[in-house]
């Protein structure tokens, strides 16, 4: 199994090359093109050996379903029947895509709207953030990653990786992800005046010890850029 | 005429180099900059040889197609110019040189081209790629220089044997491969929920070229969390 | 101060380090990241008739400013729209800069949406040009790349493209072409250049986008 990025960091797309019986899984619609030696099974979001929602309640799961809008949970399994048997993935957002290379032990909690695909062995649960996440606008849940073998995740525009050490705050539409000794809280910016008429809203404070990967644009403040925009 | 692109393959822009009272034609509403000495003439014609009942024809069957009605005709005046031009969505933009080809182009991909190159939107497989989603493929022919862009980066693939791409991902391909539009994953089940709708797949030899992003995605995507409209 | 930008021109970021005592200014929003003493204060830049002006400018009513409390404070900075950022380093002549396209600047430089050729280029669009005047550094931001050009004589851009010039050239507003290619050419408003200085032009316009995403938007339900 062979995976390849290009069109970094505008337009990020997976190239994954397969050999006979492996077996490649990606978030629906991520389908770019493909060769003609793959069988696809849709599945509702099983990855791995597990489901999205296996350590979740119940009552979670429907709000999962409401929060998730932009994200399906439904998931393609694509399966080489020869070799070099190639599939091109891409996110419906404009923006980066990258490659995490996931090692026994190693556990990454992404942004559940950054999950592009990866590989068989590779675990992914949904987890719920708290409700203090939910009024940071940009929904309550996370991924957790654990497994062996290629992990890749999207943002909207660039990903920036930033080293922590110690501390660091950053605005709740710009997380992708995080991995390492780190503990996060939900604040305001500043105080009332400023959440209210800063544009910042609330923030994520980390402190700790890891590895911060940003995103480079705000989904949220795209969308208000755009809407005066709009014609009526 | 010379067409340089520049800020590939993020936000392309393609500039226009035209010699004394050269013309270049160019899908409506992408002009972005030009030497004052460049006219701009609008012609609802893509096709020297029509008069004006025809080409407003053309002008007609273009607007169904997605693309925008008119297309309009930069002339530089007495001495060379430049025109530059950009499309609507972000993304790429190829210069294809034709050399009494053929090459079949999304409708939104046009961009500007040699004014000796013909756009036919009513050729037999024009409807079958887009399952009624306004798109069209139109087909370009004749020589000269074509410009087409993308949503997302293009990517050039030279197809021998069979090989398969989602329909909103394409953005041109050359006239001597054969296709097949087909749902995907070739059951109901993957059809509905594995995201992809309709592929197709080519086989043959030549080039085909796709974009890194689906512009409906991205609208359908976007769309549900703006505001609702009248 | 120092900087970098990063991602150009496709999500430009600009990361700024500062010292202690050191100030920045930057339009809402903007902040990604940031170093933990770094102080932030919002104001409404200007008094509040300058603030209700630059509202109506699409750009949003308030500025923050950010102040180093501790050696080596980092600033994470990113504009809403796709796209790039240009570093214009400010030595007392003036640059105009489209409203939406403010990023960020040093406190020596000076926003003033009050001048007299503010609001003739954009039609109904409510953007307008800002006069930036002053000494320090500048950062302006774009939907799409940031492509100069240096006008030497005269130059014609259409006007959603338009993002920065230089005070030293005249400009004129005008629809393109006479009456039948204004209605049928899909071109609006273009701006005529002359004189000597530099130009920044976006290759996307706003606008183009909106149109494309309007019929994407769930219809509102009929029922009260």
């Amino acid at each position: 199994m062979k995976v390849e990025v290009e069109s970094r960091p505008s337009y990020g797309m997976a190239v994954v090359t397969l050999n006979k019986g492996e077996t490649f899984i990606s978030e629906s619609g991520a389908m770019v093109a493909m060769s003609s030696g793959l069988s696809v099974d849709t599945k509702f979001n099983g990855t791995g050996d597990g489901s999205f929602m296996g350590k979740m309640k119940a009552i979670l799961v429907g709000m999962a379903r409401k929060f998730l809008a932009g994200e399906s949970l439904f998931v393609n399994h694509f399966d080489a029947t020869q070799d070099g048997q190639q599939v091109m993935l891409a996110p419906s957002l404009v923006g980066d895509v990258e490659k995490l290379r996931m090692t026994e032990g190693r556990k990454v909690t992404v942004q559940a709207t950054s999950y592009l695909a990866s590989g068989k062995n590779i675990d992914v649960s949904l987890v719920w953030g708290g409700f203090s996440m939910l009024f940071g606008g940009e929904g309550a849940f996370f991924l957790e990653c654990t497994g062996k073998g290629p992990l890749l995740i999207n943002s909207f525009g660039a990903i920036e990786k930033i080293e922590v050490t110690g501390g660091y705050i950053v605005d709740t539409g710009h997380v992708v992800g995080w991995e390492g000794d780190l503990e996060y809280k939900i604040r305001k910016a500043g105080g009332w005046k400023s959440t209210l008429l800063s544009g910042e809203g609330l923030v994520l404070e980390f402190t700790g010890t890891g590895t911060l990967w940003l995103q480079t644009r705000n989904l949220g403040s795209f969308l208000r850029w755009i809407t005066p925009q709009l014609p009526n | 005429m010379q067409i340089q692109v520049h800020h590939r393959p993020s936000y392309a822009l393609a500039e226009v180099l035209l010699e004394a009272e050269e013309t270049v034609v160019a899908e409506g509403g992408a002009m972005v900059s030009q030497d004052t000495h460049v006219t701009l003439t609008t012609s609802a014609s893509g096709d020297k040889k029509g008069g004006m009942m025809k080409g407003l024809m053309k002008g007609l069957k273009r607007a169904l197609a997605g693309e925008s009605f008119f297309q309009n005709r930069f002339t530089a005046n007495g001495a060379p110019g430049h025109v530059t031009f950009a499309p609507t969505m972000q993304g790429d933009i190829v210069v294809h040189e034709m050399t009494q080809s053929t090459v079949m182009l999304q409708s939104t991909a046009y961009l500007c081209g040699s004014p000796d190159i013909v756009l036919d939107t009513k050729w037999g497989g024009a409807k079958t790629f887009f399952g009624g989603e306004g798109l069209i493929m139109l087909k370009a022919s004749g020589s000269g220089l074509l410009a087409f862009n993308s949503f997302g980066a293009i990517k050039e693939i030279e197809v021998d044997g069979e090989f398969i791409v989602d329909t909103g991902h394409i953005v041109a391909f050359e006239d001597g491969l054969t296709f097949k539009v087909t749902k995907f994953g070739g059951g109901w089940k993957s059809f509905i929920f594995g995201g992809e709708g309709l592929v197709c797949s080519f086989s043959g030899k030549g080039k085909l070229w796709i974009q890194t992003r689906n512009a409906a995605g991205f609208g359908q995507l976007l769309g549900s969390q703006l505001p609702p409209r009248d | 101060m120092h900087h970098e930008i990063k991602n150009k021109p496709d999500f430009a970021s600009l990361h700024l380090f500062l010292e202690q005592g050191e100030q920045v200014v930057t339009e809402s929003g903007a902040m990604m990241g940031m170093s933990t003493s770094l102080k932030m204060e919002t104001n409404m830049k200007g008094g509040l008739l300058g603030a209700a002006k630059r509202a109506l400018g699409g750009e949003s009513l308030f500025l923050n400013t950010y102040t180093a409390e501790a050696e080596k404070q980092r600033l994470d900075v990113a504009p809403s729209t796709p796209g790039d950022i240009v570093h214009l380093p400010m030595t007392g002549a003036g640059v105009m800069v489209q409203s939406g396209s403010y990023l960020c600047c040093t406190p020596g430089v000076t926003v003033d949406s009050k001048w007299g050729g503010a609001k003739s280029f954009f039609g109904g669009e409510g953007l307008f040009m800002l006069k930036c005047t002053g000494e320090g550094d500048m950062w302006i931001s774009s939907y799409g790349a940031i492509h100069p050009i240096d006008v030497q004589g005269t130059y014609v851009v259409d006007t959603s493209h338009i993002v920065a010039f230089d005070e030293t050239l005249t400009f004129k507003v005008r629809s393109v072409g006479g009456m039948k290619s204004l209605f049928f050419s899909s071109e609006g408003l273009v701006c005529e250049f002359s004189g000597h200085g530099r130009l920044w032009i976006q290759t996307r316009n706003a606008p183009a986008l909106a149109g494309f995403l309007h019929p994407f938007r769930r219809v509102k339900s009929k029922s009260n």
